[in-house]
């Protein structure tokens, strides 16, 4: 069996929520509620790369707000 | 076609040729075609008796015998006269007549001297009477069966009036057909033969066949298939069928093509691939001048379904349609000739090419007419499966809709499952019909009440309130208890008001140096009450603790330090110091000192979501990863219902700090109100470990499945005092899991399941004495509140009840994702298409499935899962087999490259106080329950097995066995058997130097092969293994092995020999 995420063969979206979670996800499957399209299509690593490159602050939105502290 | 002048012993048809050779294998029923004949009204015995000899007359099929000479059967058709089918009439009352007709149906026909026609007259009264008819499959063929009573009702219908039926005679006959056959197809060596190019095609469109479906068997596939079988029914309704026809109209296909491509779609949405190999039996009789002939005209083609790239509905019919349509334009060529160009692993197992297959039912019009009797056929079952699954579809049962008769091998389905099996294709022929465009992941193979079971039904109850922080959590337990005892490691304690105090104490030290909310702070410290501590100090001091292994090497405790960003270490006195840390908070010897001041401001409340710790997953490639886990999810582990009831008041923290275990081993205790019993520092040896359970009076706790065996095997009373055993990490074991609860019957044995990534525990199932074991493996069961498991297929749908998929895990337990690490986090924390809207689930790797009673059970990794030879094979399977043998203690399968491609290695450590087991023996163990392909070449015995440093099993690190036996290096013959096999083997196969542990079909041998050397063994040596010991072992030594053991049959128990006779001509 194998997994809609390990396909380095198929197109990948980044998407993320309202915490700022970042998810890959294979295009070809529809996006569920809660998530928005923040990049792609695009391949795998491609999506990979946007996410190291702008999910720098772990925390959940929520949290950081809570702590006021915009230290990440 | 013409008229062959007749010859004593005329060839088989390459169909008889196949079925002769299988009906050697001893399964009587399976090749016997049963047709009941309901005759009401007076019936005249003496004509049907007659009309029964005239049909036979007719038909030289049905009076051929297949005498054997030099290994080859030759057909010899017997003389009318002294031919005449076997024919008794029995009294008996129509409630019997079905214990009457199942044991005539099983018969077994001695081809070489029996004519393949039985009769047996069932009369209950002067107006009720049963013809049951029995013909062997070699002299017939469903068709043939219609002809039969076709033509038994004409001569009747002369019998009747003292006439001899008046029919055209018939231009040929079935042995004529069979030389035809021959000459058209040419001889298989010639490049222009027909045989040769039909071959030709078929190499092409067969190569690569998948040797095995997966489809969702009820039971695991036995070495050899019993083909015992029953069936279950279902019925598309008119208005399905009207859609269906309609829609297989527009893509100019037929409505059964339609339910074939239903079919495909359906196994591949469960599990079974996109790759699918289908039989599909059709009826030879292409020439006019077989059409009113009794005989084995119909052949099985490979119809291979592609399902991939998951087309639509539409995409896939017609795809089917053109396989269907190719298929039969090359359908000269004799199925043997395929299984012998595909070259499949053979097995008894599962049949060569297809184990699915698709039948169009023919017959339905009107029924025989018998003068003065109401006549009606009814089918009879023989309580057989030639394949895994057998589809019947009859398009003419009743005015409209498909009648679908589904028949199972009993071996791998039970009735409920071959019957949901069926009801999902009606849904989702329903479904495919009414919307031909979407692709085949969308369509709904759930019923709406499995969807509901799967998705929220089964789930998990809500979780506790998680809205707090693990210190906030105990300082409530401070509040209202403070004087109960709290942690007790030998002779030291501390109370709840204690550990407080000290925690309070460190937390201050560590924001005095600098510690602030949201900072790492990393811990090395042996077990110890101190050590308890300071986790609670620093979550006091809004940081989260990073657990470091004393026994990992510096250059990872380095690298973890690093990636954490951790500057402050708690530590033991007198521990070396680690690389990149600024402060090193040394904690014994401080506890009487008076508290030092507040830094700055209050102490801090924290946030539910701040994390608690980060522990670090050994992975055995790659750099360690860091699980970030947040305070909410500790607490809701912390306060899920199943600890409550007492049976986790006292807790014995045992595991290494840096394993996950730990958070269950700390948290639930001091969270609940109970007492953290701490095992003495360092490694603790089973029976120190069994001693401490008893002294401390410890009332849970958490082993790892391999040590967890390991105390069933030596400290039985002492787990007796436990109220609950948790065992996980690793597939629990169902006989020792059997074994603790049947010697402690107050002991709860917990099955408990999760990964670092979903905080210690995602699912347990909680067993008591008396309560049934599985036999073949310990369900992981239930979620855990708040928790939700979700195992979903390919396309991220979920699968139905008792199908694998990938187990995904979401709700309360969730890390935050990896420190650091935001890549790996979005792979593998990603979004969740069920849950609240935004959120997330993590993928495991693990495949599962749900059993019918909503419980999950875990199928191992899904990278474990290894295809050898085309099967896909699943090590942890054959580890459960290895365990289960009395002399095993504990057992792990690996794959290895041999020089032959990739085998499977086995490892056994013999069980405590066994003398170690003959890897002969574990064989002879494994193969009596597992089929041949998943028995291990190599079978290596060890002390122990390698453990990672959280105490599972480190495959990468088992060496890498010997040069086996089965090794593709020459063996010479070691004895005379032997010598005496090698010597019959190189003249049949034609080749020198063959040895002992060679395979036969590895050599180019083939099924008919196989006859003739068996028959030639049976000329050398006296006796010889029947076809089936044959294909179970199909080696020289295995052969050699039978023969020295006597188990195979000496000569004079195989058919006699008949002598050659002139075949009378057609009249």
């Amino acid at each position: 069996m194998s997994n809609p995420f390990e396909n380095d063969a198929a197109p990948y979206l980044v998407l993320r929520n309202h915490e700022n979670q970042h998810s890959l996800w294979p295009a070809a499957t529809a996006v569920p509620a809660g998530w928005t399209r923040v990049h792609g299509e695009d391949t795998r690593q491609g999506c990979l790369d946007y996410v190291e490159a702008h999910w720098t602050d772990m925390r959940p939105a929520s949290l950081v707000a809570a702590l006021g502290d915009p230290r990440p | 076609m013409t008229l062959v002048p007749p010859t004593d012993l005329v060839p088989l048809s390459h169909a008889q040729q196949r079925l002769w050779l299988l009906a050697r294998t001893g399964d009587a029923a399976l090749y016997n075609i049963p047709l009941g004949l309901r005759l009401r009204g007076r019936l005249d015995r003496d004509a049907l008796r007659a009309a029964l000899t005239d049909v036979t007359e007719r038909h030289e099929s049905l009076r051929t015998v297949f005498p054997e000479h030099d290994g080859h059967p030759g057909q010899l058709v017997l003389d009318a006269g002294s031919a005449a089918p076997a024919w008794t009439v029995t009294h008996c009352p129509a409630e019997e007549r079905e214990q009457h007709i199942r044991s005539a149906a099983e018969h077994a026909f001695d081809l070489a001297a029996e004519p393949p026609l039985r009769a047996d007259l069932l009369v209950h009264g002067d107006e009720d009477h049963y013809l049951l008819l029995v013909l062997h499959h070699i002299a017939g063929d469903g068709r043939s069966m219609e002809l039969l009573v076709r033509d038994l009702a004409a001569a009747y219908t002369a019998r009747l009036t003292g006439g001899s039926p008046d029919w055209p005679e018939l231009p040929v006959q079935y042995p004529d057909f069979a030389l035809w056959q021959r000459d058209l197809l040419g001889d298989p060596a010639d490049p222009g033969s027909l045989h040769a190019q039909q071959l030709g095609h078929w190499a092409g469109r067969l190569a690569g066949l998948p040797e095995e479906l997966d489809l969702p068997f009820d039971r695991p596939r036995p070495a050899a298939a019993s083909h015992r079988g029953a069936v279950v029914s279902a019925r598309l309704g008119a208005d399905a069928h009207r859609a269906l026809a309609a829609l297989a109209g527009a893509h100019r296909a037929t409505p059964f093509m339609a339910v074939q491509a239903a079919f495909a779609a359906l196994l591949t949405r469960l599990g079974a691939g996109t790759d699918l190999p289908l039989g599909c039996p059709v009826d030879g009789r292409d020439d006019e001048a077989l059409e009113d002939l009794v005989g084995f005209f119909v052949h099985t083609l490979v119809v291979r379904a592609d399902t991939s790239g998951d087309p639509s509905f539409g995409t896939l019919l017609e795809r089917v349609r053109d396989t269907v349509l190719e298929a039969r334009t090359h359908a000269d060529v004799p199925f043997e000739a395929l299984v012998e160009q595909v070259n499949p692993a053979r097995s008894p197992a599962r049949h060569p090419l297809f184990q699915v297959a698709v039948a169009q039912q023919t017959g339905g019009g009107t029924g025989p007419h018998f003068p003065g009797l109401t006549a009606a056929t009814e089918p009879v079952r023989t309580g057989t499966a030639k394949f895994d699954l057998t589809l019947e579809v009859d398009e003419h049962d009743g005015p409209g809709g498909i009648g679908l008769t589904l028949e199972y091998a009993t071996d791998l389905f039970d009735a409920a499952g071959a019957q949901r099996l069926l009801d999902r294709l009606v849904r989702l022929t329903a479904a495919a019909t009414a919307d031909p465009g979407i692709p085949l992941s969308r369509l709904d193979v759930l019923d709406p009440a499995e969807r509901h079971a799967v998705l929220t039904g089964w789930q998990g109850s809500p979780a506790a309130d998680t809205d707090r922080t693990v210190h906030g959590v105990f300082a409530e337990q401070v509040r209202t208890g403070p004087d109960r005892p709290a942690v007790v490691c030998g002779p030291r304690r501390a109370t709840y008001g204690e550990l407080d105090a000290r925690a309070e104490r460190i937390a201050r030290r560590l924001t005095a140096v600098g510690v602030r909310p949201g900072d790492a702070v990393a811990v090395l410290m042996e077990r110890s009450v101190e050590l308890v501590a300071a986790c609670l100090g620093i979550l006091k001091a809004g940081a989260a603790y990073i657990p470091l292994d004393a026994r990992a090497p510096q250059a990872r405790t380095a690298g973890i330090v690093a990636d954490t960003g951790a500057v402050v270490l708690l530590a033991d006195d007198g521990s070396a110091a680690v690389p990149g840390i600024r402060h090193t908070l040394r904690i014994a010897g401080h506890e009487d000192e008076p508290l030092p001041p507040l830094a700055g401001s209050a102490a801090v409340t924290g946030h539910p979501d701040a994390l608690a710790y980060v522990m670090y997953t050994s992975g055995s490639t790659g750099t360690p990863k860091g699980v970030a886990v947040a305070h909410r999810e500790v607490v809701a582990l912390a306060l899920d219902r199943r600890w409550r009831g007492g049976a986790h008041e006292r807790v014995l923290f045992r595991s290494p700090h840096a394993f996950d275990a730990s958070t269950y081993e700390l948290w639930v205790p001091l969270l609940t109100g109970g007492l953290v019993v701490v095992a003495p520092p360092g490694e603790l040896d089973v029976d120190a470990l069994g001693r401490l359970i008893a002294e401390q009076r410890v009332t849970g706790t958490f082993l790892t499945a391999a040590l967890f065996n390991v105390l069933a095997d030596r400290c039985l009373p002492q787990l007796a005092t436990l109220r609950e055993v948790m065992t996980g990490g690793e597939a629990a074991s169902p006989p020792v899991v059997r074994r603790v609860l049947e010697a402690c019957p107050d002991t709860v044995v917990t099955n408990a399941y999760g990964p670092t990534e979903t905080t210690t525990f995602a699912a347990t199932l909680a067993l008591r004495a008396g309560q049934e074991v599985p036999a073949g493996q310990v369900p992981i069961g239930h979620p855990l509140d708040g928790t939700r498991l979700y195992v979903l297929d390919e396309g991220l749908a979920p699968v139905p009840p008792g199908v694998p998929g990938e187990l995904y895990i979401a709700g309360s337990g969730l890390a935050r994702g990896y420190f650091g690490r935001p890549g790996q986090t979005a792979e593998r924390f990603v979004a969740c298409p069920f849950g609240p809207a935004g959120e997330r689930m993590y993928r495991t790797g693990d495949r599962a499935r749900w059993n019918t009673r909503g419980q999950v059970e875990y199928l191992g990794r899904a990278d474990r899962q290894v295809k050898i030879r085309g099967f896909r094979i699943e090590p942890g399977e054959i580890e459960a087999v290895l365990a289960a043998h009395p002399a095993v203690g504990q057992a792990a399968v690996t794959v290895v490259t041999g020089p032959s491609g990739p085998a499977l290695a086995g490892y056994v450590v013999p069980a405590d106080g066994a003398p170690a087991p003959e890897p002969a023996e574990l064989r002879g163990h494994l193969s009596a329950t597992l089929p041949d392909y998943m028995v291990p070449a190599d079978l290596v015995m060890l002390d122990r097995f390698p453990v990672t440093p959280n105490g599972k099993l480190d495959l990468a690190a088992l060496p890498a066995p010997g040069q086996g036996p089965a090794g593709g290096t020459y063996a010479a013959p070691r004895n005379d058997n032997e010598r005496a096999l090698c010597e019959v083997w190189q003249r049949v196969l034609g080749r020198e130097r063959i040895g002992v542990h060679d395979d036969f079909f590895d050599l180019g041998g083939h099924s008919l092969l196989a006859t003739r050397l068996l028959s030639e063994i049976r000329s050398a040596l006296g006796a010889a293994p029947t076809v089936r010991q044959f294909f179970a072992g199909p080696t020289v030594a295995a052969l050699a092995a039978l023969l020295d053991a006597g188990t195979a049959p000496a000569a004079d128990e195989e058919p006699p020999v008949v002598r050659r006779a002139r075949r009378r001509p057609a009249h």
